[in-house]
């Protein structure tokens, strides 16, 4: 939720650019004017850096990422990472998930999350992440949100292992980068935005808008493409998990793509990944008691197990009354 | 998992069905063919076996592989192994038939559907938990659970143990292999009084020899070839199912309350294995070079497919790729009755009969000859003892066919040859048995003997008794009450000892058959033995010395003094030959002494030995004693040790004790960790070490690279300064040159005046003014010389500075973009900055060159001057001197 007294501080550009990802709203007040530049979790591209490094400029920024709750979560991971007893496993992955709990109920901003798990578990080189930004703004603010839910999807359906979080993640993060090629236009965007809305309608909108065949074939072969390129890059500890990425657009019915499996074939492994990267839209204030949850609640599990999904729903929701009312309801 | 799309017909080797089962296949509408009701020949899908054990025959006689028939047996087989690469891929006891499951089994294996949760695999199960395993080593406490589970459920926790810690090692040795991969999802649940655990796991390209070669039911020191088979025996059911699509291995474990079933394992599915059907497929030119399984067309791996080396000899001697050699054991039957010339190899360690190369040659089918001896093939103790070293099922059909056996030949020869040692009553009732048989009593076979011992002995010896009872009843004919009591104790006793009689008629029995067996064998092997004597003795005839003979006859002819000149000649032979022998003798025994001498010194050297090694063995001894001892007095210092210690901690330094112990162990928790930290950072650093670099590595080099970018421009901006303030000295240095030849061109003029005066005028006129001039553009001159001195003292410290700003740009090359722009605008920049120096350098040249030629100017100016003085001095001096008048 955006806050109403609204905290701007002034910063400058060296300071933007030794972020990766913008950390909250930035604007340029020119004129006696502001203009919006940036939005929280976009890739802070090295050429807008550069454009407003010549000029000096200093931009008003307002923060949503609460420093405390990530350097939290940076802790916690850390310790995760270095116990190696199923018991003790066990109680950090609880500890996460009741901290995240707790703070997400006061309305915290997800970007606090997502940024310490993407300190703590990306691995994904550089350069592919400037690809991706440079494809498409969005898919790199997506791939960031959607590789954090990972984690707590993960967490939720006892996945404790670091290295095993640390695969989900760059998983996720990387679903869409098969996308990145030079044939990627706004047609197929939009085809991802229906795929993501309406599991199935990807390939029919791009016929109704008669895209081009090799449109048709960037946004039907991606998945194998992100596999090549997870394959290529070798950042899995458990390599064979980069076979997930071919599991992104599979339904439950066989009528998915590309290999038409059916629900009764996927993993759980598989389906924390593609449960994560469903996230259907990603607004500026992304709150998870707002945003995660509602879309919990409108996720109508046409991609594949729903085991994940229900485990999700009894480790995260369980206080959220009201979303329980609601889920109860059916309204 | 999609079947094949032909029919089901199955063949049922196994006589009559259970009715629940003939009612699930009538239910269903499968054919079901018995062939001994029906004999029509069709393209069968799966051949229906029960108490068979080796599948090899059945694979030959039904082509399994190549047909893709698949094998159910209803009874447990005690080979795996054999079982599975024979395509039998399903054993379930009709005792699940009993329960609910086995309908759903049968469902499940031949409608082929499954899935990768337990509700999707067997809907009727309610799970109860899962838990997934990213370590195989780590999983304690999820086992634990599960294993609460269980026992609250009252299933056995111990075998649920067992297999689970078995899969989990088969799992990683496939990992091992890179045909496996983590995590592995298990889920377990309960249906009734039935517990089910399912593991399922990503693996790539599995084929038949992974599972088959850890199916191995001998225990060895490799642990991979047995522990599936210890998964599976400790079992109620198993099911191995492998998807192709997604390359996944599922397997699904069950265990019952059935007392049935609960003492061995009676269930093994396996379904859609892919790449397990080439591998035991007999090699045939005009085989296709792919196979379809499961309604999908694979591509034959077989020739890729290598045997290694753990496969056991049982698995290999099957795996037959067309070699017609034949093997040690196995024989090889080439051509056929059809005339196709195909070749195949039957394993056995016995040589194969007429009616068994008739079978393998494909003269018979096997089912015709299985027909005839039904329901004789059940047990398998008879099998091995018949079937020799390998166990063969078919071998002993025709074993049991033939009828011959070397046990009832021998009772036939006990019974025949009992003579007179046998009482007459039993004699009689052989007798009359063999009457009744209409037989002989030297035709009645073991069987004959058996019923004889069964059904006559008894009424013979009650017979006996009754006589017997009524001949000592019958002259009293009255019988008191005392007297019935002592009778009935009499018949008693009587029954008693006619029942040891028995016993001892039945051990007589035997041991005459024993006897005779024996005896028949002493006579065999006596006539064996002077067989072997006569022909000796006749060999011995023939091999007589023919030179003995003629000594013979020579000697009879020395007696009868009849020599003649041939008998010399073979009298001077036989002396030769005799001096030879003599000569070969005393060799012999140089050669006899020669070796006793080395003898005797090998002995010699043996003792020593001995003594050398009796003396280390004391010396050992002595010096283990004295480590014993040693090691008693530190046991002794130890014990004391431990009795003050254990003094100290009950007298109260416990406490201290403690907090040191806790001390010691945070401290060691402590190194621990820093290991850990140290180890990580080590694999960190050799992260960063790869190609790939991290995000941290690209950060600090973005901002070292901003901070030399930083330094360079503030370098630049001095620079440009610097450059500035030269060039504006360079500007004073020229108006300052400008004045200077305009005070030049001033001193011409004054000079051309000067001269021209001197011309004019006469001496003593002008030099004061010259003089001061002369001072001041000296003074000039230094001063510009001081100048251009500083200005290239300036020039040469900047050029030092750019080259040492220059030298950390050429070094750092960053792997961004945006920094290489920045770095070639900076040496852009440089290169402008080099260029206005070298031209600020040219120009200070030029104001050398300028100041050079200014000197050369001034010195011949000077030179003038001088000269003009010296006109002046001369001219003064040579000025008319006035008569006592003054000078002017």
């Amino acid at each position: 939720m955006k806050t109403e007294t609204q905290n701007f501080i002034k910063l400058q550009v060296k300071d933007l650019s030794k972020k990766i990802v913008c950390e909250g709203h930035l604007y340029l007040s020119s004129g006696g004017r502001k203009f919006y530049l940036m939005k929280p979790g976009v890739f802070v591209d090295p050429g807008f850096i550069k454009k407003y490094a010549i000029t000096n400029h200093t931009f008003d920024f307002e923060s949503v990422v609460n420093e405390n709750v990530k350097e939290k979560f940076k802790t916690l991971f850390r310790e995760l990472r270095y116990l190696r007893f199923e018991k003790d496993l066990r109680e950090k992955s609880f500890e996460i998930l009741g901290y995240f709990h707790r703070v997400f109920s006061d309305n915290e901003h997800f970007l606090s999350f997502a940024l310490a798990c993407h300190e703590e578990f990306c691995q994904v080189p550089f350069e592919e992440q400037l690809k991706m930004h440079e494809t498409d703004m969005h898919l790199y603010r997506k791939a960031l949100y959607a590789a954090a839910f990972s984690v707590t999807v993960a967490l939720s359906n006892d996945y404790y292992d670091f290295l095993m979080l640390r695969d989900f993640y760059n998983l996720t993060f990387m679903l869409d980068i098969g996308l990145c090629q030079s044939s990627y236009s706004y047609f197929v965007a939009q085809a991802c935005n229906e795929e993501n809305k309406m599991p199935g309608s990807g390939k029919e909108f791009l016929l109704k808008e008669k895209a081009s065949e090799f449109e048709m074939e960037v946004f039907l072969k991606h998945p194998a493409k992100s596999y090549e390129v997870l394959k290529s890059l070798s950042i899995l500890a458990f390599t064979e998990l980069a076979e997930v990425t071919l599991y992104q657009h599979e339904l439950s019915d066989g009528t998915g793509f590309p290999r038409g499996v059916f629900k009764g074939q996927v993993s759980s492994w598989e389906a924390i990944v593609i449960f994560s990267d469903s996230l259907v839209e990603i607004i500026a204030d992304y709150t998870f008691e707002n945003d995660v949850l509602k879309y919990l609640l409108e996720f109508k599990n046409q991609k594949l197990q729903d085991l994940p999904v229900n485990r999700v729903y009894k480790k995260l929701c369980y206080t959220f009354d009201h979303f329980k009312a609601l889920k109860e309801t059916g309204s | 998992m999609d079947k094949p799309q032909k029919p089901l017909t199955i063949l049922n080797l196994t006589g009559e069905l259970i009715p629940e089962l003939a009612e699930y296949f009538s239910s269903k509408n499968i054919e079901v063919v018995d062939p001994l009701v029906n004999n029509e020949q069709k393209d069968w899908t799966h051949i229906i076996t029960k108490d068979i054990h080796n599948f090899d025959h059945l694979n030959i006689v039904y082509d399994l592989i190549k047909q893709d028939r698949h094998v159910i047996s209803l009874s447990k087989v005690l080979d795996l192994q054999n079982f599975t690469i024979n395509n039998g891929n399903l054993i379930l006891d009709d005792c699940w038939f009993k329960g609910p499951m086995g309908n759903f089994i049968l469902d499940k294996y031949l409608q082929g559907y499954g899935g990768i949760t337990l509700g999707d695999n067997y809907p009727v199960f309610k799970e109860e938990g899962s838990f997934n395993i990213s370590n195989p080593f780590n999983t304690g406490e999820y086992l634990d659970r599960m294993v609460h589970k269980a026992f609250e459920g009252g299933v056995e926790a111990l075998s649920i143990k067992t297999c689970f810690d078995h899969l989990m090692m088969y799992v990683s040795g496939l990992k091992n292999k890179g045909k496996a991969g983590f995590p592995i999802e298990v889920t377990y649940g309960t249906y009734e009084d039935i517990f089910a655990v399912q593991v399922h796991f990503y693996s790539k390209q599995l084929n038949v020899l992974d599972f088959s070669t850890s199916l191995s039911s001998s225990i060895s020191k490799k642990a991979e070839e047995y522990l599936l088979n210890v998964a599976v025996q400790s079992t109620d059911f198993f099911d191995f199912s492998y998807m192709p699509e997604v390359s996944k291995v599922v397997m699904t474990t069950l265990w019952t309350k059935d007392e049935r079933i609960k003492f061995e394992n009676r269930g093994l599915m396996i379904t859609a294995v892919e790449g397990g059907v080439p591998l035991a497929q007999y090699d045939n030119e005009n085989a296709p070079a792919s196979i379809t399984v499961s309604g999908k067309e694979i591509p034959d791996f077989s020739s890729k497919v290598t045997i290694p080396s753990s496969v056991p000899d049982e698995v290999s001697s099957t795996v037959v790729k067309g070699s017609e050699e034949s093997e040690d054991g196995s024989t090889v039957v080439s051509g056929s009755a059809n005339g196709e010339g195909e070749s195949s190899t039957v394993v056995s360690g016995n040589e194969l009969t007429e009616d068994e190369v008739r079978l393998v040659q494909g003269g018979e089918v096997l089912e015709e000859v299985i027909q005839t001896v039904k329901g004789k093939v059940e047990e398998d103790k008879s099998i091995f003892k018949l079937g020799g070293s390998k166990l063969d099922v078919d071998k002993t059909v025709f074993k049991i066919a033939s009828s011959i056996d070397e046990a009832t030949k021998e009772k036939n020869l006990a019974v025949r040859s009992l003579g007179d040692s046998l009482p007459g009553s039993i004699k009689t009732g052989l007798f009359d048995f063999a009457k009744d048989l209409n037989k002989s009593v030297d035709d009645l076979n073991a069987g004959d003997l058996e019923k004889f011992e069964v059904q006559r002995i008894p009424d013979i010896l009650k017979n006996e008794l009754e006589a017997s009872l009524k001949v000592k009843s019958l002259p009293g004919n009255v019988v008191g009450n005392s007297e019935s009591g002592q009778m009935v104790k009499n018949l008693e006793a009587r029954l008693m000892t006619a029942n040891s009689e028995k016993e001892k008629l039945k051990t007589q029995l035997k041991a005459m058959a024993s006897e005779v067996r024996i005896l028949k064998e002493s006579r065999n092997k006596l006539a064996e033995i002077q067989a072997k004597a006569s022909q000796a003795a006749g060999d011995m005839i023939v091999k007589d010395d023919p030179s003995e003979k003629e000594r013979k006859e020579l000697q009879d002819k020395i007696g009868q003094k009849n020599l003649n000149d041939q008998d010399l000649q073979k009298i001077n032979s036989l002396l030769e030959k005799l001096k030879q022998e003599e000569i070969k003798i005393r060799k012999l025994e140089l050669e006899s002494t020669q070796k006793d001498m080395v003898f005797n010194q090998q002995l010699e050297k043996a003792e020593r030995e001995v003594r050398a090694k009796d003396l280390m063995l004391i010396k050992s001894k002595e010096s283990f004693t004295k480590l014993i001892e040693k090691k008693e007095k530190e046991i002794v210092d130890f014990k004391s040790k431990t009795d003050q210690l254990s003094k100290a901690l009950t007298t109260g330094a416990s406490s201290t004790n403690n907090q040191i112990m806790k001390d010691l162990e945070k401290q060691n928790q402590n190194l621990n960790k820093q290991v850990e930290m140290y180890k990580l950072k080590i694999s960190s650093m050799a992260t960063n070490l790869q190609p790939s670099k991290s995000e941290d590595n690209l950060k600090d080099e973005a901002r070292k690279l901003q901070m030399l970018n930083q330094q360079m421009k503030n370098q630049l901006i001095q620079s440009k300064r610097e450059v500035e303030k030269l060039q504006a000295k360079v500007a004073s240095d020229n108006s300052a040159m400008m004045t200077l030849k305009q005070d030049k061109a001033k001193l011409e003029a004054e000079l051309k005046k000067a001269a021209h005066e001197v011309k004019e005028k006469t001496a003593a006129v002008q030099n004061s003014q010259s003089d001061q001039e002369l001072k001041r553009l000296q003074a000039q001159n230094q001063v510009l010389e001081t100048q251009v001195k500083d200005s290239l003292q300036k020039i040469t410290n900047l050029e030092a500075k750019l080259t040492e700003a220059l030298k950390p740009q050429r070094n750092s090359n960053g792997p961004e973009e945006g920094s290489k722009v920045k770095v070639t605008q900076l040496e852009n920049s440089v290169k402008k900055l080099t260029q206005d120096l070298i031209d600020a350098k040219n120009q200070i040249a030029e104001a050398k060159k300028e100041t050079n030629k200014l000197r050369q100017d001034k010195t011949a100016l000077q030179n003038q001057l001088d000269k003009m003085k010296k006109e002046a001095d001369k001219a003064k001096s040579a000025a008319p001197k006035k008569p006592g008048g003054k000078a002017a």
